[in-house]
């Protein structure tokens, strides 16, 4: 299953067409398919109209319609620079520098036209030199208008997504810079890489941290296998001259590489490296030279002895040919390390080629698209950056109306029960004003009655008193009660018989004690007294006037009992 | 292409401030707006001694002062209609007769005394509630019997008919013989209070809604 983390590189050169499918930096699956053409029968882009077959084909033999594609090509017209500038100057300053720069090189107009720069390394601080000494490298490339679109209409018509092109140049300057830094990023160390790819290769030189020069020439392995398409001659002069095809021609200079002139050629019997030497001799100068006169213009001559060489990339490869380069440039040759080798032409640009400098260069090398779609990219970036703005500031006022609501729920809840509350205190506040107001008036009629009542004597209890206080032999003829406003006078009227009392006198007086002496009456005064006859008998009248103490009259209600609670509650209503 | 040169990015970035704007101004904006507005009538209600919790603070509850109003409502109702029967003539004659009997006296006579208001008057002004509607009313009757039983009857009497007094008497000896010993003249005073005044606001506390 392909997913967006998959992606596809694709290189086309005169000599190869080779794609691959790749997820992180792990290739999954390989096509290719190679060409004869030499590197000057091949138009670019024109030509890529006769490839739309094959690259349909690799796509479909690698099933992997619709992912992105990156595009690595060789063609002579691309430019790509190194460029340099101080370390201090910002991002655009560098930029607007390989600007200017590239636009000097390049044999077209670069207004308009795709323009793509990468930083590259920035020099180590060199001890006791100014900081504006160091200097920060990036990597330009631009490309005609129409041969990016092209590549880009190639790819699409494929049934792939065109991400962008990357010039086969600058993977060479990329891959021999970084290799370079690798080895000659200490402070004692001196290195120049040489990448040598298929069609071009790439020079950097590294001396104690500080990148001296990156430069591309156009002189690859396949210049060598030209050179060996040539005529051989066989050690025998009456042997026929052989002509190699540029496969075989590519097979025998895997086999044999730079081989010693009596090297004899696998399948060619008869024939040795004398044979081949001749004719690669050119090819193998021009790569010389070029790495030689690079060092020579880029390094004075007393650091140049110390430079340790590297050769790199599909050159490495080749046997004998690092030795060869390194010897005719008078360096040290430094190994190359776990150097990934070909199985063989069909796999050559993945494992070691351009797509493997490509895949583990990453993002910083320049890919080239075209404006339109560049802007395209832009405006996708920005509408995304826009998205997520608009979705960042929706999710936080879409979270502050959240807790807005939450908070306004919570306060309609509490001014609810407040509301409530009042209303419940503003009822309760008059059921207890009504309530006051209610026992207050009770207090009213229970002091009406209790004025109104008033005081008076105990009618029942004064006839018992005067019943219980009267002493033998005297009998009562009248008791008369009268209530005057401030009094209560009972007049009693009595007689004693003579003939039942020895001592009338003394019956009488004794009465009169016992009743002074009873609570209920408050003074007793003996009135007239005078013998008579009463009933016919000879009897000792009497009358009496005694003053009754009033009590209070009548019986109230029941009451209402405690009332506690309404007393506090009155005393609240007066603080 | 320089992302400040594209109008097009431009007028997306306006679209989406004035989205992102508009959103807050028209949705977050009002919300805070009512919550804060709420937030300070809650606050002003709590700041005029208002809690939540008042229900819980010490002082009598509603249930308290209604049960003190019912109370207050029954005993004036009480007073109120305690005295009514002594101004039932017919009622008062039946009453005392039985008392009489019970007591082994026997009522003679029985003259009422015209019933009295205490209300005098029309209330000066004529906004305040009239005065209350006091009234009185006297019975002098005359009762024969012994003595004993004569004081008997009169404990009866007080207690018989509440608000009422024994205003005098006359007590006078029968000294014939076979007939009963005593003949009593008695007055007595009988009242009756107005506190419907009281009845009606207390029963309006009582029926007060909550």
């Amino acid at each position: 299953m392909q997913t967006s983390s998959h992606h596809v590189y694709i290189e086309v050169s005169p000599s190869r067409l080779e794609l691959a499918v790749v997820r992180g930096r792990r290739v999954l699956r390989t096509a290719v398919q190679m060409s004869t053409l030499a590197s000057g029968e091949h138009e670019f882009p024109e030509s890529l109209s006769g490839l739309r077959v094959s690259l349909s084909k690799l796509v479909e033999e690698c099933q992997c319609k619709g992912l992105k594609a990156t595009v690595i090509y060789q063609s002579a017209a691309s430019s790509v620079l190194a460029t340099s500038a101080p370390s201090s100057l910002g991002p655009a300053d560098v930029e607007e520098a390989a600007r200017l720069a590239i636009a000097g090189v390049a044999d077209f107009s670069i207004e308009g036209a795709p323009l793509a720069m990468s930083a590259l390394l920035t020099d180590h601080p060199v001890a006791g030199s100014a900081h504006s000494m160091r200097q920060s490298h990036s990597l330009s490339a631009t490309e005609r208008t129409e041969t990016i679109e092209a590549i880009g209409d190639w790819v699409v018509h494929a049934g792939l997504r065109f991400a962008g092109a990357v010039p086969a140049g600058a993977v060479a300057m990329h891959a021999a810079a970084m290799a370079a830094w690798s080895i000659g990023g200490r402070s004692r160390d001196h290195a120049a890489v040489l990448w040598i790819g298929e069609h071009g290769s790439g020079l950097a030189c590294v001396t104690g941290g500080s990148v001296r020069f990156v430069r591309h020439f156009g002189v690859g392995i396949e210049s060598l296998v030209g050179a060996l398409c040539q005529p051989l001659r066989g050690r025998d002069e009456q042997a026929p001259e052989l002509l190699l095809d540029r496969t075989t021609a590519r097979a025998l200079l895997a086999d044999v590489g730079v081989p010693a002139p009596d090297h004899p050629l696998p399948g060619l019997p008869g024939y040795t490296g004398a044979a081949v030497l001749p004719v690669i001799q050119p090819a193998l100068q021009r790569i010389t030279i070029e790495a030689k006169q690079s060092l020579r213009f880029g390094i004075p001559e007393q650091e140049r002895t110390s430079i340790k060489m590297q050769i790199v990339g599909p050159g490495a490869n080749i046997p004998g040919l690092a030795e060869w380069v390194t010897r005719q440039c008078n360096l040290e040759r430094v190994e190359t390390s776990a150097q990934t080798r070909a199985n063989g032409p069909g796999d050559l640009s993945s494992t070691c080629g351009a797509i493997a400098g490509v895949i583990a260069a990453g993002h910083d090398i320049p890919i080239l698209v075209p404006e339109q779609l560049a802007r395209q990219r832009v405006r996708g970036r920005a509408r995304m950056a826009l998205a997520v703005g608009v979705a960042l500031a929706g999710g936080w006022i879409g979270s502050d109306w959240y807790s807005a609501r939450a908070e306004l729920d919570d306060q309609t809840l509490r001014l609810s029960a407040l509301q409530s509350e009042m209303s419940q205190g503003e009822s309760a506040a008059r059921l207890r004003q009504a309530t006051i107001v209610a026992r207050q008036a009770f207090g009213g009629v229970e002091g009406r009655v209790a004025a109104a009542l008033g005081s008076g004597a105990d009618a029942p209890g004064v006839l018992e008193a005067v019943a219980l206080a009267a002493s033998p032999g005297v009998r009562l003829s009248t008791i008369e009660l009268q209530s005057a406003k401030e009094s209560l006078t009972c007049r009693i009227s009595g007689f004693v018989r003579l003939s039942e009392s020895s001592d009338p006198t003394r019956a009488i007086t004794s009465f009169v004690d016992s009743l002074a002496a009873t609570p209920l009456f408050r003074s007793v005064r003996l009135g007239s007294t005078q013998r008579t006859r009463i009933d016919g008998a000879q009897s000792h009248a009497f009358d009496l006037i005694v003053e009754v103490v009033p009590l209070p009259l009548g019986r109230h209600a029941a009451g209402i009992g405690n009332s506690a609670p309404l007393v506090v509650a009155e005393s609240e209503q007066q603080p | 292409m320089n992302i400040r040169k594209d109008r097009g990015i431009a007028v997306e970035l306006a679209l989406g401030l004035l989205i992102c704007g508009g959103a807050y101004y028209f949705l977050a904006r009002p919300i805070m707006q009512q919550a804060a507005a709420t937030r300070a009538r809650a606050e002003s209600i709590i700041s005029q001694g208002f809690t939540t919790h008042d229900a819980e603070q010490s002082g009598p509850t509603v249930a308290d002062l209604r049960e003190i109003a019912h109370r207050v409502a029954r005993a004036a109702r009480d007073i109120h209609d305690r005295g009514r029967p002594a101004f039932n003539e017919a009622r008062m004659l039946t009453a005392i007769t039985e008392l009489a009997a019970a007591h082994s006296v026997h009522v003679e006579q029985l003259q009422p005394v015209p019933a009295k208001s205490q209300r005098t008057a029309a209330p000066a002004d004529p906004g305040l509630p009239p005065p209350p509607d006091d009234t009185e009313i006297g019975y002098t009757f005359t009762i024969r019997g012994e003595y004993g039983s004569i004081a008997a009857f009169l404990r009866g009497f007080t207690d018989a008919f509440p608000f009422s007094g024994i205003t005098g008497f006359r007590i006078s000896a029968n000294f014939e013989p076979g007939a009963p010993s005593v003949v009593a003249i008695i007055t007595s005073r009988h009242m009756a209070f107005d506190a419907s005044s009281v009845i009606r606001v207390a029963d309006a506390a009582v029926s007060m809604p909550e």
